[in-house]
């Protein structure tokens, strides 16, 4: 290509820009000439000056699917792009960098986050939204608005997951915990608790696991959760409305069948100081299934949708999981222990990549659609300097990723393309946790006891 | 007339005495012209010396019978037997028998008789010499030859006793005899009785002598005058002995007819020799095996080569195998060294003028000069120095040429093994840092799943640690440094061992599940059900440990205070007689074994955690105990003493295997999850391996070290095992066993971990391998430890 010889002359290529905002964001597809030396900032420029928009929004460009994060004449030679034809360029809003908002200390490290409550956590942001923290010290503590509304002690040793269940009633507020004693615990009345009310009283107990559960994780519609743990299971539970319903049936048996005993000793728990004192669960609930095929501790669950989740263990291997047959769809053997993973949601478009990330520096990206021997199904986005301990997919968007490592930086992916487009550099130890709070919040808890937000606009996608 | 020539040759003879050998015509001559004055010598002899002149004339006379005798004898031999005299009848009547026999004899070597006269004259005429030295010294003459062949026979009749005669010469006596009384002077015969007695009878005269020292005239005997003679003319003084006998060849290898011996043949004349014999199966062999070519013919020489062909070319070989390089020859000279060169020769003015700007070193040596004739050449200034330099040259050069290998590809010689890469996984990159401790970590044991992380250090705690976020969960505060930490495989139990001082603890993790919670209890309780009755803190007489409930428990680590783990329950400390270094489970985890190097007889106790027993297997340990360890499936126990590792079998109670590993003192030990091999390490710097299965020296010793190592594991899956050491590296080894027996392991060096630093000599203590990832926990004297994970 003539670019590369000479490139003081101002090479020029053919682009056609098109996107898929809304009309007033949109200019003339018409083939026009701009410089092959521009970059992403050059580009929107001439995007800006096309709109006149006033004040100027940052744009990013796509071609093929790809985010342009270098010159476009590079871009097209890494690419191998031909130069000659029209280039077809769509624009999207750029994401702006991410601001953190707010600190909150704790008093042992923050080791599971989670946004609970608001009814639909995909409806937007939502100023209601719970923040839900499980800490080392056993403590999940609620934080609304800057503040701890509520903190309850839930497990015995150090709570390694909270997940929000979505529920159908608004104001149920279901909170799933996992702990290093094995079990999984299902709180209900969390919203009540954050408005100022009693502790959350513990819905339900799931007992199953013989060792530290790692990975909790609710469907969607929050009628089955599945957790994973160092006892190398994968254990999937009815949850929800569901269990709700068994729970009060059990209650309603075991308060016909001996009264006394058991009514004195819940009378005598819910006396007792919500925060401080270890909560019995009052229904003890079994696994629904176990899906059996990983050999070493279950480190990280995330659900694609209603029926499918993906699970990655310590054996180094990915698998997609149908929840409701229990089989086994896909694997992927890596070479490294896991220790999270994340799928796209459904909610978001269904990209089916899934994002997974362990004892080595890269974020593995694993597009499951593409059977083997099609292409390269599993891409390594190398940014981080330390393990990746948690992985966060935007709850609506189809190809943005927060990740958390143990170098201390929380990172915002564009899967689109092979560098993450924000760095926080949140903490000054391991990060431990991340996730997201609605989808204009990302919020991340480390070992230098502290859990940080930090507020990120998408806007448009 | 014989007499006067005799006479005359004798004083010719007295004159020229000094002259070697005069020639026989010479002497000839000069005897037919002296015969006048020869009475006027006489008497001019007699006027100088009165007294001296009849000893003068005996000597006179006997020359004169020697000279006759020699004559007479010329005669005889020349005219043969036919010139018989008077002479001869007197001989043959002195002479006894034999005498004539030997005349015969001597008449057979005719050819010396020719030269007989000659000597007899030389002879005579040194005598007379003599005698008139002695008429000019005025000396008497002890020791006359005459006189010395009569001594023998007759006593010495001297009685003055050693005096000079001279002093007495003109005395009537001629000494004093032991009285004092004057010893008288033989009366003399004067000249004319001596002339008148030689008239009478001439050849008794001749042969009588005077002998001046015992004062007495001697006749001497024909024998005497014989052995006289032949003394004279050089030979042997004896006639009988011949010194030229013909020889006589006695003992020829002609087979004689009638032989000197008549002993019967030897046997080895005609049995074969056993030596030789020998020689010949000795050539027979080396003509079989080859060694002695037969019938190769040596390729004839060109009659023409060169001569000059080895010049400048290096000799094949000498016999001690070394290729010697001649010296380098110096530059022939050619015609610019010429005295006289051509003009072409010789250096313009500008290239003289060029020279010499140049420096001294790039300056030619000799620049070409012309004189007229060779005298003007001046002597060569730089004739020392470049002698000199030569010699140097010649002396400091390598004179044998240096064989050298020639490696076209220097990777043939490394052994083939496998690249690193190949070999993936195994741990490279440092990951987690797990930091708390204050002081050296001594041991690090992860837990049977891989989650938990134990410690123990010189600072007093046995830390817990999370293996994936590097928080240490639990702390227990033991008061003496922790030497060893070791988790208890059971997977019922969640139980931790370490060893503090005397004491060992057996403390409850408080990571297990409730189950596993409630079993570690009961066992704890039961192992102390026994001795829980005395509270002693001491050890009972004639027990071995004492085992006794602890009540110091863990504490939570963080900023909670509330939820802290109340680890209910202490643990179990077992106190021993002597400080504890290393304890190990038997694999099933109810079993373990403590080693205490300074207890002697009581070094190595094995413990029963059921039942809370302990037992001493070995009543002498023959060394000092290092490590012990259980195998993982059979029943074998190792003891690894400083110099040795003994394997013994459990089963028999008998030892099995002695493992020499041929190195300094042990330090480390780990065995093959298949238990078919063995890592040792040593102070030494080196890592054996031993096989088994193989024999009791190292299959390999891996020497890669730069200080002692300290600690050696193999990983529990995968194929690898590491080192640690004081120079705080840890080597990482693929360590390839293979299930065929034929096939021996492979071991590769694959990675050297760098994370910890050097404290007080201490490095890297401790390794350990995670049980189900190829990653490695260290254990370092910085007060850290380590995790090393895969890329």
């Amino acid at each position: 290509m003539d670019a590369t010889q000479q490139p003081d002359e101002a090479v020029q290529v053919a682009v056609s820009f098109f996107t898929r905002l809304s009309d007033d964001l949109r200019v003339p597809e018409a083939p026009i000439a701009v410089p092959a030396n521009l970059a992403r900032y050059g580009l929107s420029q001439i995007i800006n000056h096309l709109l006149a928009l006033d004040p100027a929004r940052p744009f990013d460009f796509l071609i093929n699917g790809e985010l342009l994060r270098l010159s476009l004449q590079r871009h097209l030679l890494a690419q191998q792009i031909s130069a000659e034809a029209v280039l077809r360029v769509e624009y999207v809003p750029a994401v702006l960098p991410p601001t953190p908002k707010q600190e909150h200390p704790h008093e042992d490290w923050v080791s599971a986050v989670a946004a609970c409550g608001g009814g639909n956590p995909s409806s937007g942001a939502g100023q209601q939204q719970l923040l839900a923290s499980g800490s080392y010290d056993g403590i999940v503590r609620l934080w609304s608005q800057g503040e701890c509304c509520s903190s309850f002690a839930a497990h015995k040793g150090p709570v390694q997951a909270v997940a929000a269940v979505a529920s159908s009633s608004p104001a149920a507020g279901t909170l799933l915990t996992a702990g290093n004693d094995g079990m999984v615990r299902l709180w209900r009345g969390v919203e009540a608790a954050a408005a100022g009310g009693a502790a959350p009283e513990p819905a339900a107990l799931l007992k199953g696991h013989t060792d530290t559960v790692q990975a909790a994780a609710a469907a969607p519609d929050g009628n089955l959760c599945a957790t994973g743990g160092w006892d190398n299971k994968l254990l999937l539970w009815r949850c929800g409305d569901e269990l709700q319903a068994a729970a009060e049936a059990a209650a309603d048996a075991e308060a016909g069948e001996a009264a006394a005993a058991a009514s004195s000793r819940r009378k005598k728990r819910k006396a007792a100081d919500g925060a401080a004192a270890v909560v019995a669960a009052q229904h003890e609930e079994a696994p629904q299934s176990e899906l059996q095929a990983h050999s070493q501790c279950v480190s990280g669950i995330s659900w694609a949708s209603e029926g499918t989740l993906a699970s990655c263990s310590w054996d180094h291997s990915v698998r997609m999981w149908d929840a409701v047959t229990g089989a086994n769809l896909d694997t992927l053997n890596h070479n490294k222990a896991l220790y999270c993973v994340a799928a796209a949601p459904r909610a978001s478009g269904g990209s089916g990549l899934v994002a997974f990330g362990g004892a080595g520096r890269a974020l593995g990206v694993w597009d499951c659609r593409v059977r083997s021997g099609e292409g390269l199904a599993v891409k390594a986005c190398s940014s981080h300097t330390g393990w990746i301990s948690a992985l966060a997919w935007h709850p609506s968007s189809a190809h943005h990723v927060a990740s958390a490592s143990h170098d201390g930086a929380v990172k915002l992916w564009d899967l689109r393309a092979a560098i993450p487009l924000h760095t926080l550099e949140a903490h000054s130890d391991k990060v431990l946790c991340v996730g997201w709070l609605g989808s204009g919040m990302l919020a991340s808890g480390g070992a230098d006891c502290k859990l940080r937000t930090a507020v990120v606009e998408l806007a448009g996608e | 007339m014989s007499k006067r020539s005799a006479r005359g040759g004798s004083r010719l003879a007295q004159v020229s005495a000094p002259e070697p050998e005069p020639e026989l015509e010479v002497a000839e001559l000069q005897l037919s012209s002296d015969e006048e004055y020869e009475s006027g010598e006489e008497s001019d002899l007699v006027s100088l010396s009165g007294g001296e002149d009849d000893a003068g004339v005996d000597r006179e006379i006997e020359d004169a019978v020697l000279g006759y005798m020699a004559a007479a004898e010329k005669n005889r031999q020349d005219g043969g037997s036919a010139s018989g005299s008077d002479d001869e009848g007197e001989h043959t009547d002195s002479g006894s028998g034999e005498e004539g026999e030997e005349r015969s004899q001597e008449g057979g070597e005719g050819r010396q008789g020719a030269a007989e006269p000659q000597s007899a004259n030389l002879h005579g005429a040194a005598a007379a010499a003599a005698v008139a030295d002695d008429g000019d010294d005025d000396e008497q003459r002890p020791d006359d030859p005459a006189s010395d062949s009569s001594e023998d026979e007759r006593p010495n009749r001297n009685t003055i006793g050693d005096v000079p005669l001279v002093w007495y010469k003109d005395e009537e006596h001629v000494g004093y005899d032991a009285e004092g009384k004057k010893l008288a002077r033989r009366p003399r015969r004067d000249r004319l009785e001596k002339h008148l007695a030689a008239s009478d009878n001439i050849a008794k005269e001749m042969r009588t002598v005077y002998d001046e020292y015992n004062d007495e005239e001697i006749e001497l005997s024909k024998e005497e005058m014989r052995m006289i003679q032949r003394i004279r003319a050089g030979q042997f003084p004896h006639v009988e002995v011949n010194p030229y006998e013909p020889e006589v060849d006695w003992f020829t290898r002609d087979v004689e007819v009638m032989p000197f011996n008549a002993a019967p043949e030897p046997k080895r004349r005609f049995v074969p020799s056993k030596w030789e014999e020998k020689k010949v199966v000795k050539l027979v062999r080396a003509l079989r095996k080859g060694w002695i070519k037969r019938g190769q013919v040596e390729p004839e020489k060109p009659t023409a080569y060169l001569i000059w062909e080895d010049d400048g070319k290096t000799l094949d070989k000498t016999a001690t195998g070394l290729t010697y390089i001649p010296a380098p020859k110096l530059k022939l000279p050619g015609h610019e060294e010429s005295y006289n060169p051509a003009p072409e020769y010789l250096p313009t003015e500008e290239e003289r003028n060029a020279e010499q700007l140049l420096d001294d070193e790039d300056r030619p040596q000799f620049v070409p000069t012309a004189y007229d004739c060779l005298r003007r050449v001046p002597a060569y200034a730089n004739f020392i120095k470049e002698r000199f330099e030569r010699c140097l040259d010649l002396y400091l050069c390598p004179r044998t040429r240096r064989k050298r290998l020639i490696i076209e590809d220097p990777e043939v010689l490394v052994p083939k093994l496998p690249k690193p890469q190949d070999l993936q996984p195994f741990p490279t990159l440092l990951s987690v840092r797990y930091t708390g401790h204050s002081k050296v970590v001594r041991s690090v044991c992860p837990d049977p799943t891989g989650q938990w992380l134990l410690s123990g250090s010189d600072d007093g705690t046995v830390r817990l640690w999370e293996v994936r976020t590097g928080r240490c969960m639990q702390c227990w505060r033991l008061e003496e440094p922790v030497s060893c930490v070791a988790w208890c495989p059971s997977p019922g139990l969640s139980l931790l061992a370490a060893a503090s001082g005397k004491r060992l603890l057996l403390l409850p993790s408080g990571v297990g599940n409730e189950e596993q919670e409630a079993a570690t209890e009961a066992a704890l309780a039961a192992c102390t059900a026994d001795s829980s009755g005395s509270s002693s803190d001491g050890i009972e007489d004639g027990q071995l440990v004492s085992w006794q409930r602890w009540q110091g428990g863990g504490e939570g680590q963080g900023g909670s205070s509330g939820s802290g783990r109340g680890s209910g329950s202490g643990g179990v400390v077992v106190l021993h007689k002597f400080g504890i270094k290393h304890v190990t489970w038997h694999a099933r985890g109810d079993y373990f074994a403590t080693t205490a190097p300074t207890g002697n007889t009581q070094a190595v106790l094995v413990n029963q955690l059921s039942k809370g027993v302990t037992q001493n297997p070995f009543r002498k340990n023959r060394g000092r105990v290092v490590r012990v360890l259980f195998h993982p499936s059979k029943p074998f126990f190792f003891v690894a003493t400083q110099q040795n590792v003994r394997v013994y079998n459990l089963a028999k109670q008998a030892l099995a295997k002695k493992l020499v590993s041929g190195s300094g003192v042990i330090t480390s030990m780990a065995i093959h999850p298949t238990g078919d091999h063995l890592i040792v390490g040593s102070e030494d710097k080196r890592l054996c391996w031993f096989d088994l299965d193989l024999s009791a020296k190292p299959y390999r010793s891996l020497r890669y070290h730069q200080y002692a190592v300290r600690g050696a594991a193999f990983h529990r899956t995968y194929p690898l095992l590491a080192s640690s050491s004081d120079d705080a590296t840890v080597h990482v080894f693929h360590g390839m066993v293979y299930a065929d027996l034929m096939t021996n392991p492979l071991i590769v060096p694959v990675k050297i971990l760098r994370g910890h630093e050097m404290v007080d000599y201490q490095g890297v203590l401790d390794v350990a391998f995670h049980p189900t990832q190829p990653w490695i926990f260290t254990a370092g004297a910085d007060a850290t430890i380590c995790l090393f994970v895969n890329p």
